[in-house]
């Protein structure tokens, strides 16, 4: 299949600044599209609705019940996204085409049946006594949402990037059209209008998946036979999410930081708008990740294995090892470059920014080290990428392992040490978690072609 | 008797037989030949050490095995080779032991005699799991460096993903070897019947445990492993017109090549007496590393008295029938046995041609034989018949064929002989010895037959028209007669093999005696 | 029926799940669990319609089917009612299972001048006295004939036929092997096609078995793998199936091979109206002169042969031709 890395490769090939520039704000805007586009769709419908909606807690209660949404889902998604991103790309590689689409309906029963469950049972306890209608609009809401995360990394997964931003893109737009044509009905109208977006984005890349590959069942669970599941996959994927929500639960339950907004759901007003602003200026790191990731170092990697299968001499293979490293090394320096130039613009106008959006100057420095700790995050994502390619399942394990446990560790440790400190926690376990899988990626790859031929 | 859990056991034994492939799950001239000599020596007691590839290449056992067989161990040498991965872990490995594996290897890369305190030290390592294990091998960074930095060295084709499972392969059996070795019964002698892996077995158990080795060999291994090479078409090559040298075999062939030639090296430097079936071969023995003092010849024999009898039942008249005696194997080269059949088809129509021989070894080899028959139209005039009994075949043929592109003494032209039946073969091995005699009073005594060159239809027609003229047949019946009963009984062969066994034994009683060089008990 | 009244029941009940709004108090939980309740039920309903209306292949996963459906419309009240319904629209009118094929985009072959066949012409003379001298190395004779593996077999094949007699095993047997594959696979496919030809029910393909037999026996003879009797066999043979050829009337090649295996056969006065048909059929005159040349060599019509090749002259860049030409003087 002609990848994303083929179209980028068109682009660069042009050869001029213009084309340069083209490709990165293409790879940009398909890297980051789909929560850049949540993030600035929620904060439009909560800008657009101040004026209207009365009081203004109901855009809080709106934008803080969306958020629980998102993070729960991914959390829980978290178990099944990569195993069955897994499943689905060895059977393309088996030129199995004709069991994606069922084996996606399948997954979708397991996960709509599981969302499903915990949703009821939490829509029952914690959130008793709340309206009804309320009340079912998250339980949609969330399970849709866990839906969408399982088809969306099965879409980036087979590099249909175009297809996740256009579809999303058009999504939110209906989610700020219809939230700002119910507005009128108050909390209950702004999440109905996410939720009808939301359905759509489901339906839009069901049927993408349906139109692309054909099977001959509706459904099957060919991904969760034994021995095609990866379990450690599993984990990571669970581990993964947790390790990036923490610092924010922490901070959400943490009485200090934190308000009661609506019934069980607390939220860190300090804490999360700068996080969320931060996660706007990665995006030209993302840019700079999958251009280097998908067509530099994907090319050698291919040419590599290609080289150890079909018989390429020693040097021959080597050579390409040595190229997947340079490519993996530019690819780090430079998101750590342009991440570098983002942090000065973030400086630039964090002031300003922060007065618009009716923050205290206080907070400045929280949102200077989230950026740099986003940053990290853009670098980790790629480290752990490539060791995706290089399947090696154990070292992601215990990255996310360490992210995880440094996440929690020092966000406990900057919450007792007082406001001067908060966002240091984050930004150290990336750092923590980055340093060692470099650490670990300069091992692996030194022995690349001892592991490749020796330990099987 | 297929199953092995009923195969005997012993504590201990007189003599270990060290066969590859052959008795006795392959029927064939070296297969009968040990048989003859496990009967021949009832006093002894045999323990049987059966190397093969796989277990599912061979069917169920073609003798039944004698009495005096007191233990018999089967091992399957390419069975399991890539039944690991399941706890693969990376090791270190010690490079002080992957040198001395590297002083072994140079020794082996150098011309001339060969010192073997490497090869001790080595085995050693690899036979009691001193920092040299299959997992060392297989696994170990120390390994990986080793092959790498061969490869470089080393080898002319650029796949090295080739080159590094060819290494693979041919040293993983190694340590299947070494453990034989290790764990095989005591006895007092031991006796290879090839070089080879079992002849490397021999020498292993020779030099760690101190025991006399015996080396009868039949053909001569390497070149049959050679002919194997050559004509195998599962070597790759990968170089392309730029990095070829058109005059090169492909380094994988000439690996493999090099690889049997240092087995059989390795037996001859720990083998005393070297025993060949007849002077070609036992110079070839010379020229491939064997000490000439320690050789000797020993030719096959057969029971003529038995097949004397055989004579009696054959009917007046010549059957005009040729028959190719032998397993249905591409060395057996039926082709063109089924070749002359068609010139003899147009020239003689009278007569026939039999293939009797089993077919079940090259299933493939024998269905392309098969289907070339039919390409030529031969009908009935060409016969398969499976393995036959001599006893029953003999009275009814005229010329016992040989079409063979490699042989070394075959036991088929000597029964033939024995049962008054003359022989008509290619120019291979001890044959041209056999049809028209060795030296000067053997010559006298007339052609037993005709000699042909190999892979030539034409000529093998002409020869078999010519033989099949009465006047010609029953005198070369006549020499045929005379030669086997004056030169290749088996009386003959079991005095001298009985020398032979004696003196190893007798050796073995002495307690520490030193592992001085026979004599052999024959000069050549 | 059935399909009809679950419709309805489903129905009914999603509206009266609904309907239990207006008579409760919005944020009680009695209502949530009735509204539940109720609405479960109308997706069961719902589901189980849905796999009456579903047909074939689909049916097989039944259980995890109406599962799917039921969590659909269960978890996501009224959208995913309506998405379940669109399905089962789907599945009834648009072959969503239909497979269509796509082009897909392939990548451009690297060159590899690996695949390529070694064809090197060079001078057999002195490979061919070198290999026959007995008395030089071993080791570079048998290199000497591992180069022969990089020659055409028609050029190798009478070298290797000499070898076989040779007095060293190894060169002996290293020649039966170099010979040996060829006429392995040529036989093999001889068989293949013959089977074919046997097996033919129609007039065509066994026609068409015959072209590929009689191409077959006569590569056996043109690579110089049979001799002799073996030789005459497989001209008879590759003569007997181009007779049954097809289409032979407007073939040249056939027409020009035909002429060649009657020249083999010795059948002279055959073989020139064969090359004369191939002749006019338009083969390149090149291609066809020097056989007609051969013949009338055969014939001992010496100023024949020279009229022939004189008028190969017209036709340039005739280099294997060349040595010929000067030989008559022509060139």
């Amino acid at each position: 299949m002609a990848g994303i890395g083929f179209e980028l490769r068109k682009l660069l090939r042009k050869d001029t600044l213009l084309g340069l520039l083209q490709a990165y704000v293409y790879a940009g805007v398909i890297s980051s599209g789909p929560w850049v586009l949540s993030i600035v769709g929620i904060l439009i419908v909560g800008a657009l609705s101040h004026a209207v909606v009365e009081p203004n807690v109901l855009v809080t209660q709106f934008q803080v019940s969306v958020t629980y949404l998102i993070a729960s889902s991914l959390i829980l998604t978290g178990v099944l996204q990569l195993a069955f991103t897994r499943f689905i790309s060895d059977r393309m590689f088996e030129h199995q085409e004709n069991l994606v689409f069922s084996n996606l309906n399948g997954a979708f029963l397991v996960t709509f049946a599981a969302a499903g469950m915990f949703g009821l049972l939490c829509a029952m306890t914690l959130f008793s006594g709340f309206g009804v209608v309320y009340r079912i609009l998250m339980l949609s809401g969330f399970v849709m949402l866990c839906g969408i995360w399982i088809a969306t990394i099965l879409l980036s997964g087979l590099k249909r990037y175009l297809a996740i931003v256009v579809l999303y893109a058009s999504a939110y737009a209906i989610v700020v059209c219809l939230a700002l044509l119910a507005r009128p009905w108050g909390l209950e109208g702004l999440l109905a209008g996410f939720v009808v977006g939301q359905f759509v984005l489901l339906v839009g890349v069901w049927l993408l998946i349906a139109r692309q590959f054909h099977s001959p069942q509706f459904i099957s669970f060919d991904f969760l036979r034994k021995g095609v599941i990866f379990p450690s996959l599993m984990v990571i994927g669970l581990l993964y999410n947790l390790g990036v929500w923490a610092d924010k639960i922490m901070f959400w339950f943490y009485p200090d930081t934190s308000t009661a907004i609506i019934g069980p759901l607390r939220a860190s007003l300090i804490y999360d708008l700068p996080v969320f602003m931060a996660y706007i200026f990665i995006i030209p790191g993302m840019a700079v990740f999958l251009v280097r990731i998908e067509t530099d170092f994907v090319e050698y990697y291919d040419r590599f294995y290609d080289a150890v299968r079909s018989g390429g001499s020693l040097t021959h293979i080597e050579n390409m090892r040595d190229e997947m490293l340079y490519a993996i090394r530019q690819g780090l320096l430079e998101i750590g470059k342009i991440q570098m130039l983002a942090v000065l613009v973030a400086m630039v106008t964090g002031p300003a920014a922060l007065k618009a959006l009716g923050i205290s100057e206080l907070y400045l420095s929280l949102f200077y080290i989230q950026t740099v700790g986003a940053s990290l995050q853009v670098g980790l994502l790629a480290l752990l990428n490539v060791f995706f390619y290089l399947d090696q399942r154990r070292i992601v394990l215990n990255l996310c392992a360490l992210f995880v446990l440094g996440n929690v560790l020092f966000t406990a440790m900057t919450l007792k040490m007082g406001a001067v400190w908060y966002g240091y926690g984050y930004c150290a376990a990336t750092f923590l978690t980055l340093f060692v899988g470099l650490y670990l990626l300069d091992h692996k790859l030194g022995r690349l072609e001892y592991e490749t031929f020796m330990l099987q | 008797m297929s199953n092995e859990e009923n195969f005997p056991k012993a504590a201990d034994a007189d003599i270990a037989l060290l066969l590859e492939s052959t008795f006795p799950y392959i029927s064939g001239g070296v297969s009968s030949w040990v048989n003859q000599i496990i009967q021949a020596f009832p006093e002894i007691r045999f323990a049987v050490v059966f190397l093969g590839s796989r277990r599912k290449d061979y069917g169920n056992l073609k003798y039944a095995l004698p009495d005096n067989v007191v233990h018999v161990e089967t091992h399957y040498l390419y069975d399991d080779l890539s039944s690991h991965g399941v706890d693969v872990v990376s090791r270190p490995g010690d490079a002080a032991v992957f040198s001395r594996v590297g002083d072994l290897h140079d020794a082996f890369r150098r011309q001339g005699a060969v010192d073997l305190s490497a090869f001790d030290e080595v085995t050693a390592r690899m036979m009691h799991g001193r920092n040299l294990t299959l997992k060392d091998f297989l696994h170990s960074e120390q390994s990986w460096a080793f092959i790498t930095d061969s490869y470089r060295r080393f080898c002319t084709d650029p796949s090295f993903v080739d080159y590094f499972w060819t290494v693979r392969i041919m040293h993983q059996p190694l340590w299947k070897l070494t453990d034989i070795a290790k764990n095989m019964i005591p006895v007092r002698a031991l006796h290879a019947v090839s070089t080879g892996y079992a002849g490397l077995l021999g020498a292993l158990l020779a030099r760690s445990r101190g025991l006399p080795l015996i080396l009868s060999e039949h053909g001569i291994y390497t070149k049959e492993r050679k002919i194997d090479l050559y004509q195998s078409e599962w070597i790759r090559d990968n170089r392309n017109p730029f990095q070829k040298d058109s005059s090169e075999l492909s380094h994988f062939q000439t690996m493999w090549i090099h690889f049997f030639e240092w087995l059989g090296r390795i037996c001859y430097d720990s083998a005393d007496p070297i025993i060949a079936l007849y002077e070609k071969n036992r110079l070839r023995q010379i020229e491939d590393g064997a000490s000439e003092e320690r050789t000797c010849n020993i030719p096959n024999g057969v029971n003529v008295g038995r097949l004397a009898a055989l004579r009696e039942r054959r009917g007046e008249k010549i059957p005009p029938v040729l028959c190719l005696i032998g397993r249905v194997v591409p060395i057996k080269d039926v082709k063109t046995f089924i070749r002359a059949m068609l010139i003899l088809a147009n020239r003689m129509p009278v007569v026939e041609g039999w293939i009797a021989g089993p077919v079940d070894e090259d299933p493939a080899y024998a269905r392309e034989c098969r289907e070339f028959a039919e390409n030529l139209g031969l009908g009935d005039r060409l016969q398969f018949l499976g393995f036959q009994q001599i006893e029953d075949l003999m009275p009814k043929i005229g010329v016992v064929v040989l079409t063979s592109i490699s042989e070394a003494l075959p036991l088929v032209i000597l029964e033939g002989f024995a049962a008054g039946v003359p022989a008509l073969t290619t120019d291979v091995g001890a044959c041209r010895q056999l049809v028209y005699g060795l030296d000067e009073e053997d010559r006298a005594l007339g052609a037993g037959g005709r000699v042909v060159g190999i892979a030539n239809p034409e000529e093998l027609a002409d020869a078999a028209i010519s033989l099949l003229k009465p006047d010609n047949w029953y005198a070369a019946q006549a020499a045929g007669i005379a030669r086997v009963e004056k030169y290749y009984s088996d009386e003959l062969m079991f005095d001298r093999y009985r020398a032979v066994y004696m003196r190893a034994l007798n050796h073995a009683c002495v307690p520490g005696a030193d592992f001085a060089p026979m004599r052999c008990p024959f000069g050549g | 029926m059935l399909k009809a009244m679950l419709a309805l029941y489903a129905l009914l009940l999603e509206c009266a799940a609904w309907g239990l709004f207006v008579a409760r108090d919005s944020a009680s939980d009695v209502l949530f669990i009735m509204f539940f309740m109720t609405h479960f039920l109308a997706s069961a309903s719902l589901a189980s319609c849905m796999l009456l209306i579903v047909s074939g292949e689909v049916k097989k996963t039944s259980q995890a089917l109406w599962a799917l459906f039921f969590s659909v419309a269960a978890f996501m009240p009224l959208l995913g009612f309506v998405v379940v319904m669109c399905i089962a629209f789907a599945l009834l009118r648009v072959p969503l299972f239909v497979k269509k094929t796509h082009f897909s985009a392939l990548g451009l072959p690297l060159l590899d001048p690996r695949d390529r066949p070694g064809e090197w012409a060079f001078r057999q003379a002195g490979l061919r006295h070198f290999l026959h001298n007995d008395r030089a190395p071993l080791d570079q004779r048998l290199r000497a004939l591992v180069t022969l593996k990089g020659a055409p077999t028609q050029c190798a094949s009478p070298v290797l036929h000499d070898l076989l007699a040779d007095k060293s095993d190894d060169l002996r047997l290293l020649a039966y092997g170099m010979l040996d594959s060829p006429e392995k696979r040529l036989n093999a496919q001889i068989h293949k096609w013959r089977l074919v030809w046997q097996k033919a029910v129609d007039a065509p393909s066994r026609r068409g078995a015959a072209r590929h037999l009689s191409a077959l026996h006569w590569e056996l003879i043109y690579q110089g793998l049979v001799q002799g009797d073996l030789r005459r066999h497989a001209a008879e043979s590759a003569l007997r199936f181009l007779e049954q050829t097809p289409d032979k009337e407007r073939d040249a090649g056939l027409h020009l091979r035909h002429g060649r295996l009657l020249q083999e056969m010795g059948r002279i006065e055959e073989a020139g109206p064969a090359y004369h048909r191939a002749d006019s059929l338009g083969l390149p005159a090149p291609r066809v002169l020097p056989y007609l040349a051969e013949l009338a060599f055969a014939r001992r019509d010496f100023s024949e042969v020279l009229r022939l090749l004189k008028t190969l002259r017209a036709y340039p860049d005739q280099s294997r031709l060349q040595p010929l030409l000067r030989f008559w003087g022509i060139a």
